[in-house]
């Protein structure tokens, strides 16, 4: 058996939201993926747990008036792979988020977990801050909604105060219309593994897809936390497709990053990754965007 | 810093030897001569069932029920090490979860012995976590090769040297005799040398035992081994196989200094065939002179393996055969199923050899050092052979017994009456006198002749023959990304006549599994304390079925004359080629000889760098 102190099960987001507020040092548990292997290892030794497992309003997703995405915490991936919403307005989340484990966890996991256990490892992250993507908090004193990357404070710890719990993933209009995107996972396997480094890209260009409107560039275990290449996208705004764009990634990459070595990989060859991913990634959602011109 | 009281430099055991011929080659002019360097790395098991046991004390006897390849020995470990009669203790090994070599060892038995004695004979479970599987059982050894070879001009092996040292970690388990076994079989794979000479080591160091996994120390020689070989041919513009063929093992062969002969081989026809198959000229010729992101290639190299572990160790196994009241019959065999099958073939063998159906053999899978007839456990590719004999010579037995008893009711000479599909059958006209059932159910109870009709003996197998194979593989190299796609890949093996073609080829299939685990992923790695980093399966890294290719097994079937069956060893063998044959693949497609284990990407990426292809 796990070593933990007690499991609430919340039925309701208020539920939920009280649970938190009367054990204030317990951990949520949604589909369990990640905490469960926690346990295991003896992570919340003594600790509550709370589930929110069975708060049916916090699954499911929907699109608004606006055209904005509506993702709710507790959504599986399986769930999320299988929407229509999902597949006619953003399909490559659906290419993104199947790399995530294997089937059985994809069945389990889900999305709000991915984002807070705050790793920087995690597969759904990197898409969704190349998408602008906005997280919506709940707490006793109701709700706020801040940028993805602003939820994360540091590895592993999320901008939660007492009481609060991730609710609503919302992926703007702005965010992705017109966007083509791809996520590059690189692991040593196909299948049940955990990237070296993971990639996404998305861009925009122009109506005779001779330039690049915008490109925007994240990673996943490049950094502490899930980053944004802030100053290679800049340098990467308006400018003819050429060749030449790839040498802007060869180039400031690197400045936005911040590597380290580990036992899975040096800092030299996850550098070399970056560049890599990042220019096969824009590559293919140029592809994607229609541009037809020989990169 | 020494480890060990009396090891001085930390080694274990070394030896240092050379065969008539190597001095005089060196100093031979018209030799070309090559060095190079190999390294292997620690890799291990991941048997599905992590090591388990349990232990109690019923009747005054401490009984021992573990998860072990090699129960027999395991009751006398456990005696000595308690200090009590080994017939004091009794071993049963259930249905295991795979072993591959780990079970080949006292782990935790004879602790759990001691331990129940502590608490009044009440049971005592130890089962380890993959974690503590990890760290705490054994692997494979890492081993580093030096090689010098010199060749004549036209492609013949002239004279080799190998430095072998092998890292044992901080406990001698199988020792020296691991990496023993990688020289022998580097002196016997090309046996048409003129000179041979060998300095070999076994280090202690601050990490984890190794001991025993499928194949002994081979799979690190073959790797370094078939490098070599390849990269000699490249340099000389030898075409590979043509070089191999020209100096590998042949018919007859004679181990230096000890009885382990060259019975039978299917090398060449393996190689053929596996040439054949993955079609090889026309590759090797689409394959030249690649540019681009993407290259493909594909590489081959070739093994030999020993049968069982004569004349090194003792040979000795056994079985027994019951007669049932329906003319079925009991087996016991101390030889244990650990996965292999190793049953279900003995079942057969039973089967042929008396003349009974198959389903008229009823096998004991579990052994009970109480109860089941001696044998040094699964290990060595040895059952099928070393057991193999025990069971031909008992089922032997038998049948002239059964026939001996058929006399009696028949009144007709034994040698012209047989056994055949459970019934007594004439030799003249085939026709069926009366069914085994019949016979046996009158041997049981008749008050005149009553008798139980049974079978047991023992073989000290004084026997020991060369089983063979190659390898095959394409590759696809992503060089930005360093990885390799294996596209297509086959072993044929020459294990002498295959008894069951299903199982034969699982054993196939999951030994070149294991190999592209030790090609590609595998590497235990550990920090300067002797920390194990990586000691679970998500960072110790073993394909899944997503990273797996078609995994084509094939035979060559010469019969062996020393094998009971005409069979020979095939349960380590197919772990041994995989690598190096993937190795040369890459080489053949980049240009980039690897020489050290695993090919993972980084290590591509750095060379593909260095060498300024990327």
């Amino acid at each position: 058996m796990f070593d933990f102190n007690n499991i609430y099960e919340a039925k309701t987001l208020e539920d939920a939201i009280a649970l938190l507020k009367e054990h204030p040092d317990a951990w949520i548990i949604a589909g369990g993926t990640d905490t469960v292997i926690a346990m295991r290892e003896g992570h919340f030794a003594g600790r509550d747990l709370v589930s929110i497992n069975g708060v049916k309003e916090l699954a499911g997703i929907s699109i608004d008036e606006e055209k904005n995405i509506h993702i709710k915490a507790n959504t599986t991936f399986r769930q999320i792979a299988d929407s229509n919403i999902i597949k006619e307005n953003i399909p490559y989340f659906i290419d993104a988020v199947e790399t995530i484990g294997g089937p059985q966890i994809r069945n389990a996991a889900t999305i709000g977990g991915n984002i807070s256990n705050g790793f920087t490892t995690a597969d759904a992250p990197p898409t969704l801050f190349v998408l602008d993507t906005m997280v919506t908090i709940s707490g006793p004193d109701g709700e706020r909604t801040l940028p993805i990357w602003d939820y994360y404070v540091k590895s592993e710890v999320m901008d939660l105060h007492m009481g609060e719990l991730l609710t609503d993933i919302i992926i703007p209009y702005s965010g992705y219309n017109s966007y083509a995107c791809n996520y590059i996972k690189y692991a040593v396997r196909k299948s049940l593994d955990i990237v070296l480094l993971g990639c996404a890209v998305a861009c925009k260009v122009s109506e005779d897809k001779s330039r690049l409107k915008e490109v925007r560039i994240s990673y996943g275990a490049a950094g502490p936390l899930p980053l944004r290449a802030r100053k290679t996208e800049e340098h990467l705004k308006d400018i003819k497709i050429s060749k030449g764009i790839f040498d802007i990634i060869d180039k400031y990459v690197e400045s936005d990053v911040m590597l380290r070595t580990d036992m899975r990989a040096t800092k030299e060859f996850r550098l070399h990754l970056c560049k890599v991913l990042a220019k096969r990634a824009l590559k293919k959602a140029l592809n994607d965007q229609g541009v037809t011109e020989d990169l | 810093m020494q480890l060990h009281d009396g090891y001085e430099r930390n080694i274990v055991a070394q030896d240092h030897y050379s065969y008539e011929g190597y001095e005089e080659s060196q100093s031979d002019e018209e030799l070309i001569t090559f060095e190079e360097e190999f390294e292997t790395p620690r890799a291990q098991h991941c048997h599905i069932e992590n090591p388990v046991s349990y232990a109690y004390i019923e009747a005054g006897k401490i009984v021992v029920v573990s998860s072990t390849q090699i129960p027999h020995i395991i009751r006398r470990i456990v005696g000595q090490a308690l200090g009590i009669h080994w017939g004091k203790i009794r071993i049963i090994k259930p249905y295991i979860g795979g072993g591959f070599g780990n079970k080949q060892d006292a782990l935790y038995e004879p602790l759990l012995a001691y331990l129940c004695t502590q608490v009044g004979g009440r049971k005592i479970k130890l089962e380890l976590t993959r974690e503590e599987t990890f760290t705490s059982t054994r692997s494979r050894h890492a081993m580093n090769f030096k090689f010098k070879t010199s060749i004549t001009k036209d492609g013949r092996l002239h004279s080799r040297y190998i430095e072998a040292i092998s890292d044992q970690g901080a406990y001698a388990s199988h020792g020296h005799s691991v990496v023993r076994n990688s020289v022998k079989n580097y002196s016997d794979m090309y046996s048409q040398t003129n000179g041979f000479k060998a300095d070999v080591y076994t280090v202690y160091t601050n990490m984890g035992t190794s001991g025993a996994m499928r194949a002994y120390g081979i799979p690190q020689i073959a790797f370094a081994c078939e490098s070599h070989m390849e990269d000699i041919a490249y340099k000389m513009g030898f075409d590979p196989i043509e070089f191999r063929k020209k100096n590998m093992m042949v018919l007859g062969h004679k181990s230096k200094d000890v009885d382990i002969f060259c019975y039978s081989t299917g090398l060449e026809e393996c190689i053929d065939k596996g040439r054949e198959y993955i079609k090889w000229d026309k590759k090797r010729e689409m394959y030249k002179n690649q540019t681009g992101n993407i290259r493909k290639g594909v590489g081959m190299s070739i093994f030999c393996y020993k049968t069982g572990v004569f004349p090194f160790s003792v040979e000795v196994s056994s079985a027994r055969l019951i007669l049932n009241q329906d003319g079925s019959v009991q087996l016991q065999m101390g030889a244990t199923e650990i996965g292999q099958g190793a049953d279900t073939v003995f079942s057969q063998m039973a089967a042929e050899t008396v003349g009974l159906k198959f389903e008229d053999v009823h096998i004991t899978s579990t052994q009970d050092t109480d109860i089941s007839p001696f044998d040094l456990g699964a290990y060595a590719s040895r059952q099928t052979y070393v057991a193999g004999k025990a069971l031909k010579q008992t089922a032997e037995m038998l049948k002239v017994r059964i026939l001996d008893y058929a006399k009696i009711i028949l009144n007709i000479e034994p040698e012209n009456i047989d056994i055949q599909d459970s019934n007594i059958v004439s030799k003249e006209t085939g026709e069926t006198l009366m069914t085994m059932e019949a016979l046996a159910t009158n041997a049981f109870y008749n008050r005149e002749s009553a008798v139980h009709i049974s079978a047991e003996s023992t073989i000290n197998c004084k026997q020991n023959t060369f089983s063979f194979g190659a390898c095959f593989a394409e590759v696809s190299v992503d060089m930005e990304l360093g990885t390799i796609d294996v596209v297509n890949i086959i072993n044929v093996h020459d294990s002498g006549k295959i008894i069951n073609p299903a199982l034969a080829a699982a054993q196939v299939h999951g030994g070149m599994s294991m190999g592209l685990g030790y090609s590609l992923y595998e590497e235990m790695i550990y920090d300067k304390k002797g920390i194990l980093l990586n000691g679970n399966l998500l960072d110790y890294k073993i394909q899944t079925a997503m990273d797996s290719p078609e995994l084509i097994a094939e035979f060559v079937e010469p019969y062996d004359p020393s094998g009971p069956y005409g069979n020979k060893a095939l349960g380590e063998p197919p772990t041994i080629p995989v690598a190096p044959s993937i190795r040369n693949a890459v080489f053949n497609a980049t240009g980039i000889g690897f020489n050290s284990l695993p090919l993972n990407p980084e290590k591509l990426v750095t060379a593909f760098k260095k060498a300024k292809l990327i």
